[in-house]
């Protein structure tokens, strides 16, 4: 976007019954009655929104902006306790692993302007449709244009030779699966946003899977409770390795990743729970390493095997037939698509003890 | 002759009545846009010049330039980012 373009107002705003007859300045603060524009922006708050809604939004959307303060897209809480769980516990040392923590995996964040109104500011920001407030946050400027490099490449199917995800051709978007409860939060500080009590099931839609009628009725029941859904449905996705960050002589923050593999893996749940009870899931390689950090200390995620490095993972490029359902040995006796040992570096073997599959429980091969 | 002169005086009360309504609303009327033209005269008097401008594509690119003029040399962006975000 032009810088101009970025801040252009569409006059039609002032025809919102609900936000257009609010003065700018109750909103945004400045002086609008200053005609000269560097007085009249001082004190100008930009996205009113953050990190605070309840004084702009709130007035209105009350409730909302009371759970939102618990929104996973405003709290980024998982990131925190992850890299918490592998920070160096030493007092200086996790200082400096938290001063390198909000200045580049906590820009991250997004707020109710940054969704509904302007392109969120960790991708440079820009009004949306002319500061028109969108009730549906759109795709490509908004949710991929942060979940981009895995999510988008996967479900627009922009991995070389790998399809879009099946439900992109039946022309769904982001919405239809993430709804506005699980985007808004629900009061719930979660460790992670696969425990997200109103986040997406498959079963919403496909509730008729695991009945007799339904499609492949005794492949789904045979399998039911055993694999995620991901499993079967999967194609090959996106793991990164390593990613570093730091700042560059005029302190501009930067980030270093490493060449990203297109693969599927495999292993064992590390989640396993009532709502999420299956034993295999698909897992994906954690970007960071254990000197993401390095530029701000040296030894700053020393306890880095603390969790695994393979973690639990939805990838978007879901089909109805996959190499690995295509029969039923394209999965069974294909110790490839399992996590084993030799995918994993010597060093993080122990962290990666409960989501490698041991051989014995790789599926046997079975007669055509 | 007394009757008469009741009849006469009711009789001019209900001719009186719709002039007298319509005299009312005529004054009301006067006054509410005496009030709301003066309001009015205020607001245009107030111009809002964050909507005036931002409205305005030219005045937004001219000051626009003037930001980037003053910002020469500074990069928003560290030239250091490799690799997939």
């Amino acid at each position: 976007m032009a810088p101009h373009e970025k801040v252009y107002v569409d006059s039609e705003f002032a025809e919102d019954e609900n936000h257009g007859e609010m003065g700018c300045e109750e909103c945004h603060g400045g002086n609008p009655s200053d005609p000269n524009w560097k007085t009249a922006h001082k004190d100008v708050v930009r996205d009113p929104s953050y990190p605070d809604p309840s004084k702009t939004c709130g007035q209105c959307h009350e409730e909302i902006a009371e759970t939102f303060k618990t929104s996973l897209h405003m709290t980024l809480a998982p990131y925190k306790k992850m890299i918490d769980m592998r920070a160096n516990p030493e007092e200086s040392a996790h200082a400096k692993v938290e001063v390198a923590r909000e200045s580049h995996c906590n820009s991250c964040h997004s707020s109710c302007g940054q969704c509904h109104v302007s392109r969120p500011d960790s991708v440079d920001g820009g009004l949306l449709a002319a500061h028109l407030f969108q009730k549906r946050p759109p795709v490509h400027t908004v949710c991929t244009a942060c979940h981009g490099s895995r999510i988008e490449k996967e479900y627009f199917g922009k991995n070389a030779g790998i399809p879009p995800d099946i439900h992109k051709e039946k022309y769904f978007k982001c919405g239809k699966c993430h709804k506005a409860e699980e985007m808004h939060g629900d009061g719930k500080d979660y460790g992670n946003r696969y425990e997200v009590e109103n986040g997406p099931d498959c079963l919403d839609c496909h509730e008729e899977i695991y009945t007799d009628t339904s499609v492949n009725a005794k492949q789904h029941t045979d399998h039911k409770a055993k694999l995620s859904c991901q499993v079967c449905h999967s194609m090959p996705y996106k793991n990164c390795y390593a990613c570093h960050v730091g700042k560059d002589d005029q302190g501009l923050t930067y980030y270093k990743t490493q060449g990203s593999m297109l693969n599927f893996k495999i292993g064992l749940n590390p989640l396993q729970s009532e709502k999420r009870p299956e034993k295999f899931v698909t897992l994906r390689h954690v970007p960071v390493d254990p000197n993401t950090f390095k530029f701000y200390v040296e030894d700053g995620l020393s306890r880095f095997a603390a969790l695994p490095t393979w973690k639990l993972a939805t990838p978007h490029n879901i089909r109805r037939q996959t190499p690995q359902n295509k029969t039923c040995n394209g999965c069974h006796g294909n110790g490839d698509l399992f996590l084993s040992e030799k995918d994993v570096k010597a060093e993080y073997l122990e962290a990666n003890k409960k989501v490698i599959v041991p051989s014995e429980l790789i599926p046997k091969k079975v007669k055509d | 002759m007394e009757k008469k002169d009741w009849f006469d005086s009711r009789q001019m009360e209900q001719t009186m009545k719709p002039l007298r309504n319509a005299a009312f609303s005529v004054l009301a009327l006067v006054v509410s846009l005496y009030f709301l033209g003066d309001s009015w005269s205020q607001a245009t008097t107030s111009e809002n010049h964050c909507f005036t401008c931002h409205t305005n594509p030219r005045k937004l690119i001219q000051i626009t330039r003037e930001i980037a003029k003053a910002r020469k040399g500074e990069a928003a962006k560290s030239a250091a980012i490799e690799g997939e975000g």
